[in-house]
């Protein structure tokens, strides 16, 4: 009965209740709103570093990450390969040696890691492959066709295309620029071989990638497995890292505990782990929500406050009545209480229905915020937002209206309770 | 049996000028089923004696006694309590809750009583009945004329059971046919169901209908009469 008393209560005034309730939706949609952008555009991001850097989980030796030490290697990759790729939360699996050398032309020498991959393999579990532009894409970005096949035949090539060949080798837009390097280019590799002496040889390069990430591009070159243990003298199954793709829907931490299972002795790590500023971001940018609505909610509090001081003084005679006919203390705060929780939770509610249709259509068509930030792009952003908000981020926006609402009705309601029902009824 | 027993009350106001006493060394006593006026001009102190005989107010000397209970020993929450079980209260205005229809808020002392759904309802159709408001139960307030606003609160001071009603100029804010309606349910409500009811007012001709005028001058009684009443 109080509730609804305290729900009707709110509409007795409509328009201020209305005007209460268009800020509350106002500032929260606005808040939701910039914060899912700027989820949309990191969980991008981490994505696309998930895909071509990452993956969800890496295997290594214990000691390898320390100091990158070639004998500090995965045994018997083969098997592990299989079973791993067994696992039900498995999508991909590819195995990878990383040696330290040089690669060098008539200009310069620059120091890199040589990955040995198996292309096939890796093709299923990255994007190496695709940040090699193809013609359609170069088309988009506005070559004319005839200029598009000189440039992808000269400076793009193909994605290890013919086997057999001799030792090929794909590098990064940058590092071919350092280089002056060019597709077809021959460049010379070197490195120590599996006895410790330093070896060399020539790798022609076929394709020339570029990824959003320009640590990754300047530090690691692509060289067929096979190559490099020519080169090397390797046991053909040298292996130093085990990647893996999860399905989207994955357990973190039981595949994490599956994969450790059949692992002893290596090391397992999520990509949180591995490169903690891709996790923390997301935790930061939670935090910056969460910052951000208290500082909305705190505004709108003192507003909402205001309302209902303006109500108590209002109903100071209603009020004396209630209490001269027997309603106690508690009730009356709780009325109260309930009419600002009601008030505010209304704005709240319609706040959130708005950003929720908001963010849903924005998160399919996208925003597109190249207007505002030219060098987005250059640090590895799309300048194509989708703004994305999780379902336990509209319940913490909830709890904190209800929050809100409760601590903006204390000193209304405290106020309510200092009457005096002598005072209150008194008719003059 | 004596309901209500006021011993030598007195209540003084401190304002910046002066101190005022309202109620000035007042004794009185009231038996169940009496249906008495309080009669004086404005200030002489009827709505602050009223005050304290409801428990809205604090004497500053002298003692109230309802039914045995020296209102001066309740705590304030069991002063609460105790109004909500034995004194209906009807004010001059603002005696409804503007959102609830008549019959809710004829019910909602008996929900704070924490009566049950049935009985509540059962109650409070009847006592809408015996105010003539039986076709308004769904109405609100702000649809009933002040003169059936009134008797909504007849109606809701009646429902609690009470020892007693107050009623603080009921009659102020009506006209003269409406005012004398109000006072005719009263009185029937009083014969009928054995309410006592003590009110103030200074119409003559509400005074005119109580068996009981307590007259106040400067906060004392000056006169104490039964009379017959007109019908
Ligand atoms: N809160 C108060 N402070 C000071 N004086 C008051 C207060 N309330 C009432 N009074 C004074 O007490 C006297 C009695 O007032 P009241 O009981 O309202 O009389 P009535 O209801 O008969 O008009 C008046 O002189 C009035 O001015
Ligand atoms: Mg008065």
């Amino acid at each position: 009965m109080i509730a609804t008393i305290a729900w009707k209560n709110i509409w007795r005034n409509r328009t201020r209740s209305l005007v209460v309730v268009a800020a509350t939706t106002i500032g929260l949609t606005g808040a939701v709103l910039v914060s899912a952008l700027s989820i949309g555009m990191v969980a991008d991001r981490v994505e696309v570093a998930l895909r071509d850097e990452v993956s969800h989980i890496q295997i290594h030796h214990p000691l390898f990450l320390d100091n990158f030490e070639s004998q500090h290697r995965v045994g018997a990759p083969g098997d592990l390969l299989e079973k791993l790729e067994a696992l039900p939360q498995v999508e991909a699996v590819a195995a990878r040696s990383v040696l330290t050398g040089m690669v060098s032309t008539a200009q310069k020498a620059v120091g890199v890691s040589l990955i040995g991959i198996n292309p096939e393999r890796e093709k299923l579990l990255t994007g190496l492959w695709q940040s090699l532009p193809n013609s359609l894409q170069l088309l988009e970005r506005g070559f004319a066709p005839e200029r598009a096949s000189a440039y992808l035949a000269d400076s793009v090539g193909s994605y290890f295309a013919e086997p057999g060949r001799s030792p090929q080798i794909l590098i990064s837009e940058r590092l071919a620029r350092e280089l002056k390097a060019q597709v077809r280019s021959r460049v010379l590799v070197q490195l120590l071989d599996a006895q410790g002496y330093m070896t060399g040889g020539q790798f022609r390069v076929v394709g020339i990638f570029s990824t959003s990430n320009a640590m990754f591009d300047e530090s690691q070159v692509f060289v067929r497995q096979s190559d490099l243990v020519a080169l090397t003298g390797h046991e053909p199954e040298l292996c130093h890292e085990i990647a893996l793709r999860l399905t989207p829907e994955h357990d973190m931490a039981e595949a994490l505990a599956d994969v450790t299972a059949l692992a002893p002795g290596l090391s397992v790590m999520d990509w949180k782990t591995l490169k903690p500023d891709l996790g923390l971001s997301y935790e930061m940018l939670d935090a910056m929500l969460y910052i951000m609505l208290s500082i909305i909610l705190m505004a709108l509090g003192f507003g909402i406050v205001n309302t209902m001081l303006m109500v108590v003084l209002e109903r100071v005679k209603e009020l004396g009545m209630l209490m001269a006919i027997g309603m106690n203390k508690k009730r009356i705060f709780a009325m109260i209480m309930l009419e600002t929780v009601g008030l505010s939770l209304t704005g709240g509610l319609a706040g959130m229905l708005l950003s929720a249709l908001l963010v849903g259509y924005l998160g399919q068509v996208g925003v597109d915020l190249s207007a505002f930030g030219e060098g987005l792009e250059a640090v590895g952003y799309s300048a194509i937002v989708y703004p994305r908000l999780n379902w336990d981020n509209y319940l913490g926006i909830t709890l904190m209206v209800i929050l809100t609402g409760v601590l903006a009705s204390i000193y209304p309601a405290l106020k309510a309770l200092s009457l005096k029902p002598a005072e209150a009824v008194r008719s003059e | 049996m004596n309901v209500i027993e006021i011993e030598n009350l007195s209540k003084e106001y401190q304002t910046p000028a002066a101190k005022v006493r309202a109620v000035d060394g007042v004794s009185l006593r009231f038996e169940r089923g009496e249906f008495a006026a309080i009669v004086g001009p404005s200030g002489s102190g009827k709505t602050t004696l009223l005050n304290l005989l409801g428990g809205l107010d604090q004497a500053t000397a002298g003692s109230i006694r309802i039914a045995g209970t020296d209102l001066a020993s309740l705590r304030p929450g069991q002063l609460i309590d105790f109004r909500k079980d034995n004194i209906g209260f009807v004010f001059q205005s603002y005696n409804l809750i503007p959102v609830l229809t008549a019959l809710e808020n004829v019910e909602f002392v008996m929900q704070l009583q924490g009566r049950p759904k049935a009985e509540r309802r059962a109650r409070a159709v009847e006592l809408l009945e015996a105010v003539g408001l039986g076709e308004r139960l769904d109405s609100r307030p702000g649809q009933l004329s002040g003169g059936q606003q009134q008797r909504v609160a007849v109606a809701r001071a009646l429902a609690s059971k009470p020892q007693f009603v107050l009623a603080d100029e009921p009659t102020a804010n009506l006209d003269s046919r409406s005012a004398l309606t109000l006072l005719e349910i009263m009185e029937r409500l009083n014969r009928e169901e054995g309410a006592t009811f003590i009110f103030s007012t200074h119409d003559p001709r509400v005074v005119a209908k109580a068996r009981r005028v307590i007259w106040l001058e400067d906060g004392k009684v000056v006169s104490d009469k039964t009379q017959e009443p007109t019908i």
